[in-house]
């Protein structure tokens, strides 16, 4: 570790780059990311949390979804008396309310004006986040276990509908354009766009099969990923993890792919190779069933993988598969955690009905301070 | 909104890069180089290297690579830029003079989602073949770009490589078909080689002939050996191993050790120079036996600037790029010492500090930098304009005229000459003061053959050992060997002499209107023609030009009345041309002038201090008119030489010094307040000097070398870090570090020799007992202070000693020296007044730095007073974390600390004492005041702005930019905007609204973005030039000055909204109209481009770019200055013209 003021005199020398500084500092300050003490989101959940989702402009509205069809915005800039206020609200049981479990929430990758939510009640909704009503609605046959949005083609809404294919969905023709078929043999419930390529997408399975699609290739799949990738002689035989798969997500240069499974395992994948980078994470137990979220932080000098286990959250480097760190703060199962690229924090939610906000220590240490004090200037003041 | 204008002052100078060549002819060897945005290109010749041609990118030049076509006689040039612009560039020689840069074909090879390399990008060229070129840009991603000669585009594709972190590649040369590439990579820390095979067609890599694995723990460099064996060198920080596929030969130099090697040259097949990080050349050399390799060695050769990049020339010669230090030709001698430095080019390269200054007091700020790292390290000192340096003075009051004679008969034969006499005129006398051999000026008497007791217009050696003087009423022509005069001529009777002007043979006269045009002849004067002019004369000049030998067939006169400028031939006093002036202001003087041995100009000052030059064609006619102010009184013009080459000394209330650099006139004014009169002279007592009469003193004086920023450099001998200024005592403080490990004891043991010219004091001047004993001394005397012990942490590898050097402002000589004690890193110093104490103080921050730990947790502030020639610690202070920035705020001290904004006051037991509740952030680099806003510039956090209530001493969050910014920079542009510079790059400018609502108050709005170019290290409030009355276009009151890491310093001035709306319609068009190497478009390049941010440029105007429009040639203005409108008196709008354009663009340029 560099001490921060022979950092500044490498980087103002020109030594190191401005994106290796960058890199090494949020490395950093991942390392010593702790629960913030002074810090919270306003309670508002009843009900346990399922989904979370940051705006991808600045990083700035947090989307929660919840089992109760519930739908909640904080803004994570604005702090009062520490507490991060909630500015909208879709509760649950009201008119435009999802009836059953909302499973996915995502932020147009555009911009903050709309977002979605899919449903166990078998919908997609698409709302208009200033009006909070949704402007379009889509049914289906199966309960949307996940949907995925395009960062590249943004009309582009692929869902896993607990059948044996996925769907897209293309929001500009308001029509089912795709059926994804053919390669699970169980019950497709994960479901991911590349966010480099326009036509990649990735399905993940109850069979614990992970399969690469070009959605312009008719004839099937590119690729299933094997754990092995010597078993050669059978595509259909192609595991990717032993049980289901509960989450995936995509490294942002769409490079690599990091799957979750049931097995209680995470693994690397080579997209372009579709091979398995066979990095060990060891045993990561799995409580879900469902489906939880992943994230990942690749703005440091190494990419580091949360993911959670049981009640915690566990910090991983992708690049050896050390446990960096055990995040212990929920009560209940935690189901989703997000990373924020530009604050450079961690939120995390779970069964316990909370929201957490996870930041650096030294941040931490002092923002504690400067509540000390003032509320000791407070009471100073109220004795005048 | 925010509108600024930015435009660069001092190009950058730092080396980034190297090649040879022979890129403008097949049999020239041409150098050409990268300094971050430039690229140079020189011509080796057999005097040295020869300018030739310098080339502005729209990009920072990341790589250059060098190659060529098979069957093709030149090499081409590839260049990669930060954003991933990739061109190949030709240079063609239309003439031995007149060179011209062709884009072969162009591309953009980013993928905007990949993540960028740490490492840096990495390009190598299949050669001799030129099928592809490889770059390794990105994580995870070989990119190949397939070279066709014919194509204008180049286009590339990705190939996914496993080896996720590459450290350096090449290619081998091969007998396959395909290319095969060589790389090193890092795999869980530790470094393996591999070779691959890249499948042209199918687009593949495949694996390779060898690899080896378990290399060096360092080896981070591959130089490909061409061979009838495909061999290469693999350089570690241990070891440097030939491998050549079966085997490999390993060698362990112990100096390798010491340094890291992080560049390389090659001489020939078998020898290689290698550069190292502490300022070392070593040369790696291969034996053979039967065309294989048997063994190699490393020797060292000397010290030279820290290369970045080599380049070997010929005959020895090698050209050491330097990014921390002056770039160097050295040549390499067989025998010691092995190294010679030949020529040694300025550089400010990585300014971490400066400050401005006006030392002179005469309104003309000075820019104190400190600049490069290690042995290079300097401050440099960067005015605008030449220096003038009085050698002697004398006060005497209506002078009317100045010359210089050789009247001294026994050196007439010697080659050079030397005056010997000054020559004044008075009105009505003339008088004569020698000064040949002793160092007063003495007033002699002349020979009676020369007239005393009138006004003298024109007195000068002339041909055939013989001296013209030219009074109001006659000419004297006067032999020097016998002191008499020799012939005489006279006007008619009741007529004077208005004007002369003469040359070694020629003389002309103006009697009112009458033009008298005689000839000098060897003891005699001839009256040849005689001529009468429409109006009377105002002006004349007869200075030959250069290829004219000593005579001139041209003789240009200007008149009064219809304010003109003639052209006539001589002998005969034909008219040839006659060019009318657009003012109606008379000339005043006028001068013919060939510049740079090529281009014959003729100036012409008017009576209101403005000049006009025009080309002047053989055939007499004018032809470019363009106009400069150059003062406000009568100007007066006289051609002088210095340096051996001829510029124009432009006489008046702000005198300036007028030459030509790259084929452009430069205006350099020089730093004396006025000049009526001006004489170039050179005696043995005064050599290379300069007479200048001003209203009531005469002075001789040397003048400095003639550029547009005078820089000079102060050598310290160890890395300036910080700087601050004292005016009350006169001093710099300056915290300086070296470092240990690489200058003593690992170089100690290499060599010494160098150390000598380093620094005097840095060696000569042992202060190693002053920062232990001082504080040790501290403790004992029980003041209370940070216990020592709590101080005293193990070493931990943190290698630099940082101490304060206290620096006299007129001599730069070290005063006093205090070093600190071991890991502690000197991080801020200021000077500032505190409370009602009358006394300045030094206010220096330090911080403890402990490997283990990312951000200090223990620093100390110290107040100290220099005084008495001592350095006295009046209070010192232990901080909890690192003092980054420290500011004197209300007589008080704002104070960032690790990740809080603290005041402290001075209370009257002289210590500090904390004040006011501190502020919180992530952690706090930079701090700026004014009034009662403290601007807080973050790590990260970008930029945050707090008002001070001096009531309840309390700080309070007025403004926050919540985007993620890391800034390198901030500053107060006004009350409401602030500026920042950010480590992408990038400038942007904040904006509060004070008038907004209060929930959305604290938000402050980027409002202006721009992409530079340059990691800039400092922001000052400041302007380089003087401020001029009146007439400036822009308020250089509100002028800034920032300082980059490539030794840029360049000026950002906010403007109106209607000027920054008729400029960004200027720059739209220019941007069109001016075609740019690369064809990489200028909106791109001045695109804001951080990690996860791309918005166009807004809210700054490039100056660079507008600057250009004074290049433009007519037609081309024609069309930039379509469809601009301009508001005139009366709401009327109206086109600009073209010279409205130049006029605009002209009055911008004077800002720096």
């Amino acid at each position: 570790m560099t001490s921060l003021p022979l950092m500044l005199d490498q980087l103002r020398s020109g030594c190191i780059k401005g994106i290796s500084f960058s890199r090494a500092r949020v490395t950093e300050r991942q390392q010593s990311i702790e629960i913030s003490k002074t810090s919270d989101l306003e309670a508002c959940h009843k009900f346990p949390i399922n989904a979370l989702c940051l705006d991808p402009v600045e990083g700035r509205f947090l989307l929660s979804g919840g089992i109760a069809g519930q739908i909640f915005v904080h803004d994570t800039f604005e702090q009062s008396e520490g507490t991060l206020p909630v500015v909208a609200k879709i509760p649950h049981g009201t008119r435009y309310a999802h009836k059953y479990s909302v499973e996915t929430v995502q932020w147009f990758p555009a911009d903050t004006g709309t977002f979605t939510s899919s449903s166990m009640d078998k919908t997609l909704k698409l709302w208009d986040a200033n009006r909070l009503k949704p402007v379009f609605l889509a049914r289906f046959n199966g309960q949307v276990y996940k949907h995925h949005q395009s960062r590249v083609n943004c009309n582009l809404v692929l869902l896993a509908t607990d059948e044996s294919h996925a769907q897209i969905l293309d929001l500009n023709t308001s029509s089912k354009t795709h059926m994804l078929s053919g390669a699970h043999t169980g019950k497709v419930r994960q479901c991911i766009w590349s966010p480099v390529v326009e036509h990649l997408c990735v399905t993940g399975g109850t069979d614990g099969r992970v399969c690469i699609w070009d959605v312009r290739y008719t004839r099937g799949h590119l690729a299933a990923l094997d754990t092995d990738h010597t078993n050669q002689k059978k595509a259909n035989h192609h595991r990717a993890h032993h049980d289901r798969i509960v989450s995936m997500e995509f490294s942002s240069d769409g490079l690599e792919l990091l799957t979750y499974g049931l097995d209680h395992t995470v693994r690397i994948w080579d997209v372009a190779l579709a091979k398995n980078r066979r990095i060990n994470f060891g045993r990561i137990s799995c409580a879900s069933v469902k489906g939880v979220q992943i994230a990942l932080a690749d703005d440091g000098t190494t990419p580091v993988l949360f993911v959670p286990s049981g009640q915690s959250i566990r910090m991983c480097d992708t690049t050896t598969g050390v446990r960096l760190k055990n995040l212990r703060a929920h009560l209940d199962s935690v189901s989703a955690v997000v990373y924020c690229n530009h604050t450079k924090r961690l939120f995390s939610a779970g069964a316990d009905r909370s929201i957490l906000l996870w930041c650096s220590e030294a941040e931490l240490e002092e923002d504690s301070k400067a509540k000390s004090e003032a509320i000791a200037d407070r009471w100073s003041d109220s004795d005048d | 909104m925010s509108y600024n204008y930015i435009v660069t002052a001092h190009k950058p100078t730092a080396v980034t890069g190297c090649l040879t060549g022979n890129f403008t002819t097949p049999t020239d060897r041409n150098l050409i180089v990268a300094k971050n945005t430039r690229l140079e290109i020189l011509t080796i010749t057999e005097e040295g290297l020869k300018p030739i041609k310098e080339v502005n990118i729209y990009g920072r030049i990341s790589v250059m690579k060098k190659f060529r076509y098979p069957n093709e006689s030149k090499d081409l040039l590839f260049f990669l830029t930060d954003k991933y612009n990739v061109a190949i560039l030709e240079f063609s020689a239309e003439s031995s003079e007149n060179f011209e840069v062709i884009t072969r074909s162009h591309g953009c090879v980013s993928d905007p989602y990949a993540r960028p390399s740490e490492a840096g990008n990495l390009v190598v060229v299949d050669q001799p073949k030129a099928r592809v070129i490889a770059l390794r840009l990105y994580d995870g991603l070989l990119k190949m770009i397939p070279l066709n000669r014919e194509a204008k585009e180049l286009r590339s594709y990705n190939i996914r490589v496993e080896e996720a972190q590459i450290t350096d590649m090449c290619f081998l040369s091969s007998s396959s078909s395909d290319p095969v590439l060589a790389i090193v990579y890092e795999e869980q820390q530790t470094r393996h080689m591999k070779t691959h095979v890249i499948a042209l067609r199918d687009k593949e890599l495949m694996k390779g002939p060898w690899g080896q694995r378990n290399l060096d723990l360092e080896a981070d460099m591959l130089i490909p050996v061409e061979d009838t064996e495909t061999g290469v060198i693999i350089v570690g920080g241990e070891t440097i191993v030939y491998h050549y596929g079966q085997d490999y030969i390993c060698i362990q130099p112990s100096f390798l050790r010491t340094t890291k090697i992080s560049c390389y040259c090659r001489i020939d097949n078998n020898r290689f120079i290698l550069g190292g990080i502490c300022g070392r050349l070593f040369i790696l050399t291969l034996r053979r036996e039967n065309k294989k390799v048997v063994s190699h060695s490393l020797d060292l050769l000397g010290s030279v600037s820290i290369p970045e990049c080599l380049s070997y020339l010929d005959n020895g010669v090698v050209f050491v790029g330097s990014r921390l230090g002056d770039s160097q030709l050295i040549r390499m001698h067989a025998q010691e010492p092995f190294i010679e430095v030949l020529e040694s080019y300025t550089n400010l390269g990585a300014i971490l500090d400066m400050i401005v200054v006006d030392l002179e007091k005469q309104g003309q700020d000075q820019l104190i930098t400190c600049s490069g790292q290690g042995a290079c390290g300097s401050l440099r000192i960067i005015r605008n304009g030449i220096g003038i340096h009085e050698l002697a003075c004398v006060e005497l009051s209506g002078i009317k005229g100045i010359w210089a004679l050789r009247m001294n008969t026994a050196q007439l034969e010697e080659d050079t000459p030397t005056d010997d006499t000054l020559v004044l005129s008075f009105v009505g006398q003339t008088r004569v003061f020698n000064c040949s051999s002793t160092e007063e000026l003495e007033q002699v008497t002349l020979p009676a053959a020369f007239d005393i007791d009138s006004q003298t217009f024109c007195a000068r050696n002339v041909l055939g050992n013989q001296v013209i003087q030219v009074t109001d009423k006659r000419v004297n022509l006067i032999s020097v060997t016998s002191k008499t005069r020799v012939d005489q001529w006279f006007p008619p009777e009741g007529e004077i002499i208005t004007q002369c002007a003469c040359n070694d043979v020629q003389v002309a006269l103006a009697l009112k209107n009458v033009l008298v045009y005689l000839e000098i002849r060897d003891g005699s004067l001839t009256e040849i023609k005689r001529t009468r002019l429409e109006y009377e004369i105002a002006c004349m000049d007869l200075n030959t030009l250069d290829k004219e030998g000593d005579q001139t067939s041209i003789i240009t006169v200007g008149l009064w009345t219809d304010v003109s400028i003639l052209v006539l031939s001589l002998p005969d006093l034909e008219q040839l041309f006659r060019q009318e002036l657009p003012k109606d202001v008379i000339p005043r003087s006028v001068l013919k002038i060939t510049f740079e041995g090529s281009t014959d100009y003729l100036l012409c000052t008017l009576a209101d201090g403005s000049l006009f030059y025009y080309h002047l064609a053989s055939t007499g006619e004018l032809t470019g008119q363009k106009r400069v102010t150059l003062g406000t009184q009568p100007t007066t013009l006289r051609k002088f030489r210095s340096q051996r080459t001829w510029s124009v000394f432009a006489c008046s209330d702000r005198p300036t010094v007028i030459y030509s650099s790259t084929s452009k006139l430069v205006f350099s004014k020089v730093n004396l307040r006025e000049v009526k009169h001006m004489c170039s002279f050179s005696s043995e007592a005064f050599p290379d000097s300069l007479a200048l009469a001003s209203e009531d003193e005469f002075v001789i004086g040397t003048i400095d070398a003639i550029q547009k920023l005078h820089i000079r450099t102060v050598p310290l001998g160890e890395s300036p870090r910080r700087i601050a200024y004292q005016e009350e005592t006169g001093t710099f403080g300056v915290i300086v570090s070296r470092s240990d490990m690489a200058c003593s004891t690992r170089c100690a043991s290499l060599d010494a020799p160098n150390k000598s010219n380093a620094s005097p004091y840095a060696w000569h001047k042992d202060f190693s007992s002053f920062g232990h004993t001082q504080c040790a001394d501290r403790v004992d005397s029980g003041i209370p202070s940070c216990s020592s012990t709590s101080l005293q942490r193990p070493p931990s590898g943190c290698d630099e000693t940082f101490s304060l050097l206290i620096i006299d402002q007129n001599t730069f000589e070290v005063l006093h020296a205090m070093q600190f004690c071991p890991n502690e890193y000197g991080v801020s110093i200021c000077s500032a007044k505190l409370g009602s104490d009358p006394n300045p103080y030094y206010i220096v921050g330090t911080a403890f730095i402990n490997q283990e730990e990312s951000e200090p947790k223990v620093g100390r502030i110290f107040v100290l007073r220099w005084h008495d020639g001592k350095l006295e610690t009046i209070a010192e202070k232990e901080a909890a974390g690192a003092p980054y920035s420290i500011r004197e705020f209300h007589q008080k001290l704002a104070i960032a600390i690790n990740s809080t904004v603290r005041l402290y006051s001075w209370n009257a037991e002289k210590d500090l004492q904390s004040e006011c509740t501190p502020f919180f952030n992530i952690v706090i680099l930079h701090l700026k005041c004014l009034g009662d806003y403290i601007l807080v510039g973050d790590l990260m956090r970008s930029m945050t702005l707090l008002n001070y209530n001096a009531d309840i001493t309390s700080l309070e969050e007025i403004g926050r930019d919540y985007q993620t910014n890391w800034t390198t920079a901030v500053e107060i542009l006004d009350e409401d905007t602030f500026l920042a510079a950010e480590s992408n790059l990038n400038l942007y400018v904040c904006k509060r609204d004070p008038s907004a609502a209060d929930d959305t108050r604290q938000h402050m709005h980027e409002v202006a973005l721009y992409h530079l170019g340059e990691m800039v290290n400092v922001i000052v409030k400041g302007s380089l030039v003087m401020a001029q009355p009146g007439d400036m276009p822009l308020p250089l009151n509100k002028s800034f000055l920032y300082g980059s890491l490539h030794g840029a310093v360049g000026v950002i001035v906010p403007i109106k909204q209607e000027l920054y709306a008729i400029l960004n319609q200027i720059q739209t068009n220019l941007a069109k109209t001016i075609k740019s190497v690369g064809k990489i478009e200028h909106g791109f390049w001045r695109t804001f481009l951080a990690e996860r941010k791309i918005e166009p440029a807004t809210g700054f105007i490039d100056g660079d770019l507008i600057e250009q429009l004074l290049d433009l040639p007519k037609e081309a203005l024609e069309s930039v200055s379509q469809s601009i409108k301009v508001d005139e008196e009366g709401g009327h709008q109206r086109n600009m013209t073209p010279e409205d354009l130049v006029k605009l663009v002209e009055d911008l340029t004077r800002i720096h």
